[in-house]
């Protein structure tokens, strides 16, 4: 079968079918997964607010200025919240999620997206677990080399600064969220 | 052209990594790992199957001057269809893989085997070209992987064989990615000439 020719009506005929064809096409597919990639992202957000919060069976989301804050519920009791907080790292934003307990001690965190350097600033995602989880909220969190307690990722001081900043942005959040927890919580005893 | 041969074609003789010099960039860029590698090779050759098939299927409708226009709308539309499948289907892969998922539309290996092969054989022809290509693409992009992964943390595929700290890190990035390819398309290219 010889080749068509390349005459304007055929060049712009062919052209438009194939266009008309692939949006039909991708307009399908898109419509096939649309429920299944809504449920991967829902999935996505309640498996890192297992991983961050106490034991609990609703979640309630709010917001504080703009910034989404998930409280924890057991059976009726409030039991933590979590915030998603960010801070400029050494090539890009470093998105963490941190949970709290009732106490506003920090239960653990997970690092949701980073853009560190392979090896080094990468290490953030487990490295400071050992030296946050437990401590309160209000911890003025530092390196060691800004005078404070933390050990900063070795070769990665930068990352680590950024990943405190996180830290810190997200403890703002939760603070503001305490005082209204306070409230809710003598509400339900009353 | 015996049909098993084509198959074969790209898995040595005309491996696109190694021999055709196509696709260097998400080669250089998503061998960190043995399993993004893998992964990587997996979904070029997923897309090339297609491309290549469809490709064939319409080749006497398109006509000559307007090909590559057309060429490229069915590939970004293959590419796609194969980004909104991984995320729908396999969440974790698309993540890891992130931005590299749609450049395969500007993988030169895509539109190369487009250009070289599909345009002028037949359905079934183009269809066998298309997965042995990718598949010697993924065999590549693994080997790769595996072997920057190995030396730059003492992994591969997540098993631990030496601790980590005395890994080379320089493998892991964009320098250990150009040494590895470089010396292997040498000992490739020394066994092909013996």
């Amino acid at each position: 079968m010889k080749k068509i020719e390349s005459t304007f009506i055929n060049m712009l005929v062919s052209l438009l079918m194939v266009c008309l064809l692939s949006a039909g096409l991708l307009a399908g597919v898109y419509e096939l997964t649309k429920a299944d990639i809504a449920l991967a992202e829902k999935n996505k957000q309640e498996n890192a607010l297992k991983g961050v919060l106490p034991e609990f069976d609703t979640i309630e989301t709010d917001s504080i200025n703009g910034t989404p804050i998930f409280k924890a519920y057991k059976a009726g009791e409030y039991v933590g919240v979590a915030t998603i907080a960010n801070a400029m790292g050494f090539s890009d934003n470093i998105t963490i999620m941190l949970g709290l307990d009732k106490s506003n001690n920090i239960v653990d965190y997970e690092v949701l997206s980073q853009k560190e350097t392979p090896g080094l600033g990468t290490k953030c995602v487990v490295w400071f677990k050992s030296q946050i989880n437990g401590k309160n909220i209000e911890t003025n969190f530092k390196v060691v080399q800004d005078g404070g307690d933390v050990d900063a990722i070795t070769a990665a001081t930068i990352s680590s600064r950024a990943f405190l900043n996180a830290v810190k942005n997200a403890s703002e959040t939760l603070i503001q969220k305490e005082t209204d927890a306070t409230t809710t919580a003598t509400e339900i005893i009353n | 052209m015996k049909k098993l041969t084509i198959l074969f074609n790209g898995f040595l003789k005309e491996n696109p990594t190694f021999v055709l010099l196509l696709g260097m960039c998400p080669t250089l860029a998503t061998t960190t790992s043995a399993i993004n590698g893998m992964s990587m090779g997996l979904a070029t050759a997923c897309v090339l199957l297609f491309s290549n098939a469809v490709i064939s299927l319409v080749k006497n409708l398109i006509p000559d001057s307007v090909r590559i226009p057309a060429y490229i709308v069915i590939i970004a539309s293959l590419v796609t269809i194969v980004e909104l499948c991984l995320k729908a289907w396999a969440p974790a892969i698309s993540e890891s893989l992130g931005l590299f998922i749609p450049l395969i539309v500007v993988n030169c290996v895509v539109l190369g085997r487009a250009e070289a092969f599909a345009a002028k054989n037949s359905v079934f022809d183009s269809a066998l070209d298309g997965l042995g290509m990718g598949l010697g693409f993924t065999l590549s992009l693994t080997i790769i992987g595996a072997i920057r992964e190995f030396l730059g943390s003492g992994n591969i595929f997540n098993i631990n064989i030496f601790p980590e700290d005395y890994g080379m890190l320089i493998f892991i990035l964009a320098p250990g990615a150009f040494i590895v390819l470089g010396l292997l398309m040498a000992i490739i290219q020394h066994l092909k000439n013996k």
